[in-house]
């Protein structure tokens, strides 16, 4: 597993200070979603499939939004494939049949962005 | 860990009349077959290119040594040791269906799971050509490139053989 923290820089008195890094990706849902409604319910699936400890150390959060199918998961870097592999099994959301494919995952937001613009182009 | 980038990797087929060409570029296939390209058959009769489907090794013995059919499938994926040797040796590839790997009832779902893994790891060590393929009745049962990969994985398969884990035809 590579390391959650990084080290960022040093002060003065030699006390560290880390960060955490995190790993963008780009989802696309089959049919449309109202985020306003349905993201926690969202969230909440994905926490029955990866359980209470994973979610707590992946802790996924919807980044951005780009259309009504697009959005961005934000998510620890090392729990990347987890939070891809609990989505696969995402088939059904407040009862109606939905399913999510993973487009691309990257460091960065903006290359995400870039890339949700070529694909709806 | 291995970063994933995007490319078109291998070919996907599914249980569908037809498949929404843009959708499977987007989601890293060069083609997804529909089901009138490729058929999942047990008739073992069935003269055009197919993947045969069988649950005794005798049929799925008969049809390995046919020329139309492109790789067998094991219904349930029940692990029969002796269909995996004759699969390697005739060059065909043994199929495995994500699609019920991902039914929504949890005993079911977990039961395929453990069943999946145990036939992919003793095909491998059998050395035996595994596809995975999603077999998918509509969209939203439809995998991306990425989630195959994270699904060969989850399967057992290492990092260095997930990528020959796509159909490539020919």
């Amino acid at each position: 597993m590579r390391k959650m923290l990084t080290v960022y820089s040093t002060t003065k008195d030699d006390a560290l200070i880390l960060r955490y890094k995190y790993r963008y990706i780009l989802f696309m849902s089959s049919s449309e979603l109202d985020f306003g409604i349905e993201e926690r319910g969202l969230l909440n699936e994905i926490m029955r499939y990866i359980g209470e400890i994973s979610y707590s150390k992946a802790n996924p959060k919807i980044a951005a939004q780009y259309s009504r199918k697009l959005f961005v998961i934000k998510t620890e870097r090392s729990y990347e494939d987890l939070i891809i592999l609990a989505l696969s099994f995402i088939k059904e959301l407040h009862g109606r049949r939905i399913g999510f494919f993973s487009l691309k995952s990257s460091g960065t937001i903006k290359s995400l962005r870039v890339y949700s613009k070529k694909i709806t182009a | 860990m291995k970063r994933y980038e995007y490319m078109v990797r291998g070919f996907d087929i599914v249980d569908m009349d037809s498949v929404n060409i843009r959708l499977a570029e987007v989601i890293g296939y060069k083609k997804v077959y529909a089901r009138n390209e490729i058929i999942v058959t047990e008739d073992q009769a069935y003269e055009g290119k197919c993947i045969f489907l069988g649950r005794e090794h005798g049929a799925l013995g008969k049809a390995l040594r046919r020329n139309n059919v492109e790789g067998i499938m094991i219904f349930d994926n029940e692990l029969i040791r002796q269909t995996l040797e004759e699969c390697r040796d005739n060059e065909k590839i043994l199929f495995v269906d994500i699609s019920n790997l991902t039914v929504q009832e949890q005993r079911l779902r977990l039961r395929n799971i453990h069943r999946a893994r145990f036939l992919i790891r003793s095909a491998l060590r059998s050395r035996t050509k595994i596809a995975l393929v999603s077999l998918a009745k509509d969209e939203a049962g439809m995998l991306s490139a990425m989630q195959m990969l994270a699904f060969a994985k989850f399967l057992g398969i290492n990092e260095k053989d997930a990528d020959s884990i796509f159909y490539n035809k020919g």
